[in-house]
């Protein structure tokens, strides 16, 4: 299987979908002639030419109402933000008109359109430009929301959200494009909706997604050395969540440990814990832990900026403490 | 005339009850078959009648003390009447041992020639000795009714109120907050109604029952921790409480080492590898810290009703059935499929009600395993009624499933659990442990693999149950890992030879290495 880097199974899965359907084109800022902001889009508009491979202006708001309308008529737009930063200028197209549309309509309207870009801390970007915002939108019904950590992940994830008859945003990462993985070639479709365990352990359930992944694999690395055994399991789907595997891990393990870069507040984790308490009540040993972003904008040192994110130290401790293993 | 109470005879191994509670006073109207108490026998909790109707003129067993069967525990009369003369016509059925014991609860003169009645320390629990005076509710010269609380006191347990016997006024009190007082001792004097309170003179009364303090602290504490635990509510995760409701673990003999003492998963495993001796053990090391150099002395309990049933019963069953026993491995990797089909419909069958159901197909198939010796007869039973040995703090105790071979797995499961349930609250009929055509004694949950059981006559077998666990077996000439059980029955050789014992367990094993039969 080849390795690809996030950027290049992302490039891949567009332009497989795009050859397929030609109903799918690509809008956002740079994504043309600049190749993308994070080369996202390599190449695809000498594939595809202008008429597919849109370069839009500066107007989140502008270029997402115009790709509403799109998808409304039969179109199938994949909407590139540069960073869901500036996409929550776009929210008034996403939430009330993309969210909404099939309801108002009484169903003769759909939306099948994809709003993806990169989410979550760039490094040294300070608060404007660090925040990991998909909580926000897993909050609306009408919405699907993704946010896969590998390669190949992101490739099937976003074959299955281009060809979904719903709204679908999908949060990247500036830190997961350059990340390596094998990555099926041609047809590799991931459902959306399911949870996917990464690593598998009887002792705790890790639970994260995105860019987080990496520090839980390392935890649970770590771990092993001292004889925990720990269970990683990566959401993928923030919305809907799958509760089914959610319960089966924590069933088994009767410990659960959520890990979220965004803040604690109202965060995906915090629905995590609901679902936990509610259907596995008692199965649990141990209250349910979160290890989130720290409660603060971001810093811009780099040193602040560390300390204000989840990392495998912090994942550890969350670890220990449900194992009753504090000090240990 | 008065008419005695007697202690009536509750079960069949009864020789004496505890009163618990005396739920009439005396002076209260009593009309027959009302319940006048409550008595704890060897097996449950239950309450006594009268036979006639009446007036409690006197209270002869305190609460906490023990009665053999046939004694009174109190008399009946006409209201006002004096208990004197009734008190000899007592029927001859009492045994002549029998002496009416006052109670120490009870308020007697205090002897000095006046209408001063003593208010004495009670016996509170079965271990009490001795009792503190945490607070007075009453000062002297208030006025007090029968009934009403005017000291608290605590004892080996808890913390309990103590209740006047009598109308009057407090007259004084001999011992003061703080200060012990051994059972039967006067704590203070009650003078009657309408006499006038002597004046307080502390020094004309005897205070030699009050002790200062207790004079052995770390003597006294071993024993009074587990006991707290028993009352106060235990600390303990969601599925640690789950494992242990599944096993039969009492979560008052576990002790939690989470925070502020929560019980984890991790101590209930602890607790199940110790096994079912260990436990209470580890919730006393902790309490039990003398002082350095100062060895701990042994704690003295007296035997419960229901220890004091098992050690007689266990003495003469052993030698007096002649035991066999037989002992067969069965490969359970089928019947643990059978559990985890019904855990996938959300069903709770545990291994055990499989082996409960297994059992009674086979005594069906086997009926001459359903007998019971009892003098120079064979009884033949034609129901089959599987006993089920259950693990109680201070015992055990065999709860039966009736007709457990015409009953689904489903129902197996419930009526097991429910039994186990109201046996550990002692709150089983009578006729729910007498009698029975088999028991079945498991103790896989702590980890035994084999073991051989005492059989409950008037039974005449018990099948112990060890552990599933995997282990190498050839199969086909190859060597597999099988998930394997050991159970072995123990037969009354008098009335069942080895053959019959034999096909019963060649059947048994048929049915657990292949469920499907236990649905024909």
């Amino acid at each position: 299987m080849p390795e690809l880097m996030y950027r290049e199974a992302l490039n891949q899965a567009l332009a497989e979908e795009m050859e397929r359907d030609a109903n799918v084109y690509l809008i956002g800022e740079e994504v043309g002639r600049y190749n993308g902001a994070f080369k996202v889009s390599q190449g695809l508009l000498d594939k595809f030419g202008s008429a597919r491979i849109i370069d839009a202006p500066i107007a989140e708001l502008g270029f997402t109402g115009l790709s509403v309308g799109a998808a409304m008529v039969g179109l199938r737009p994949v909407v590139e933000m540069m960073t869901w930063n500036f996409a929550i200028l776009a929210m008034d197209q996403i939430v009330n008109n993309a969210a909404k549309l099939r309801h108002m309509s009484g169903g003769q309207l759909r939306c099948p359109i994809v709003f993806r870009g990169p989410g979550g801390a760039g490094g040294r970007l300070s608060s404007q430009h660090s925040q990991a915002l998909e909580a926000n939108y897993a909050h609306f019904p009408g919405l699907k929301v993704i946010a896969p950590a590998t390669p190949a992940d992101a490739k099937g994830m976003l074959k299955a959200a281009i060809r979904d008859e719903n709204p679908v945003l999908m949060f990247e990462g500036e830190r997961l494009y350059a990340i390596k993985g094998e990555v099926p070639e041609g047809e590799h479709v991931v459902p959306l909706g399911k949870a996917d365990v990464k690593r598998e352990g009887s002792d705790v359930t890790i639970i994260t997604w995105s860019r987080m992944y990496y520090f839980c694999m390392q935890a649970a690395e770590e771990l092993a050395k001292e004889g925990i055994s720990a269970e990683v399991l990566d959401l993928r789907t923030l919305r809907p969540l799958d509760e089914e595997a959610i319960l089966a891990s924590v069933r088994k393990t009767n410990r659960a440990v959520i890990v979220e870069e965004g803040w604690g507040l109202a965060g995906v984790g915090a629905s995590v814990v609901d679902i936990i308490q509610s259907k596995a009540f008692d199965d649990l040993d141990a209250p349910v832990e979160r290890v989130t972003g720290l409660d603060v904008n971001m810093s811009y040192a780099a040193n602040l900026e560390n300390a204000t994110q989840p990392d495998a130290p912090k994942i550890i401790a969350a670890v220990k403490k449900v194992l009753y293993r504090e000090g240990a | 005339m008065a008419i005695p109470i007697q202690m009536p005879s509750l079960s069949p191994t009864m020789t004496e009850g505890k009163i618990i509670k005396w739920l009439k006073k005396q002076g209260d109207k009593v009309s027959s078959g009302e319940a006048v108490a409550e008595v704890e026998t060897d097996k449950s909790n239950l309450e006594i009648e009268a036979y006639d109707d009446g007036y409690l003129l006197q209270v002869l067993v305190g609460e906490g003390e023990m009665a053999k069967v046939g004694a009174p525990i109190a008399y009946i009369g006409a209201k006002g009447e004096k208990v004197g003369a009734g008190k000899q016509a007592a029927p001859a059925a009492a045994p002549p041992e029998q002496k009416p014991q006052p109670a120490p609860a009870a308020s007697v003169p205090s002897g000095g020639g006046d209408n001063r009645i003593a208010i004495q320390m009670p016996s509170l629990s079965p271990t009490m000795t001795e009792g503190k005076i945490v607070k007075w509710l009453k000062k002297q010269g208030d006025k007090v009714s029968s009934g009403e609380a005017v000291a608290e006191v605590e004892t080996d347990k808890s913390n309990l109120e103590i209740e006047a016997y009598d109308n009057g006024t407090l007259a004084e009190i001999v011992v003061g907050e703080n200060q012990m007082a051994k059972v039967g001792a006067p704590i203070a004097y009650l003078t009657a109604k309408g006499a006038k309170a002597a004046p307080a003179a502390p020094a004309a009364k005897p205070k030699a029952p009050a002790a200062p303090a207790p004079e052995k602290p770390a003597a006294a504490k071993p024993a009074a921790a587990p006991a707290q635990a028993g009352g106060r509510r235990v600390r303990a995760s969601p599925v640690a409480k789950k494992i242990a409701r599944d096993k039969g673990l009492d979560l008052t003999q576990v002790s939690g080492s989470g925070p502020s003492g929560r019980v984890v998963k991790r101590d209930i495993e602890e607790a199940l590898a110790r096994g079912p001796a260990a436990a209470p053990a580890v919730k006393k090391a902790p309490a039990a810290q003398p002082a350095p150099g100062v060895r701990p002395e042994p704690t003295v309990l007296p035997l419960t009703s229901m220890r004091k049933v098992i050690a007689q019963r266990m003495t003469e069953v052993k030698p007096g059935v002649p035991h066999f026993y037989l002992t067969i491995e069965v490969d359970m990797e089928a019947a643990s499929k059978v559990r985890e089909e019904a855990k996938a419909m959300d069903l709770k069958v545990s291994v055990n009600d499989l082996i409960v159901k297994a059992v009674a197909m086979a005594v069906r198939r086997y009926p001459k395993i359903n007998v019971s010796l009892q003098g120079d007869k064979v009884v033949q039973f034609h129901s089959v009624d599987v006993g089920i040995a259950v693990a109680l703090e201070e015992g055990l105790i065999t709860p039966i499933l009736r007709d457990a071979d015409q009953k689904g797995l489903q129902a197996i499961a419930s009526g097991v659990r429910e039994l186990a349930e109201r046996a550990r609250k002692r709150a089983l009929k009578p006729e729910e442990y007498t009698g029975g055509s088999i028991t079945v004694s498991n103790l896989g949950m702590y980890g035994i693999d084999q073991f051989v059981a005492v059989i409950n006559p008037p039974q005449a077998s018990i099948l112990a149950v060890g552990a599933v666990s995997e282990k190498a077996v050839v199969r086909d000439g190859q060597l597999a890992v099988r998930k394997m059980m050991t159970a072995t029955l123990s037969c009354d050789h008098r009335v069942i030879d080895g053959a019959i014992g034999a096909e019963f367990l060649r059947e048994l094993r048929g049915l657990l290495e292949h469920p499907t039969r236990l649905l024909f």
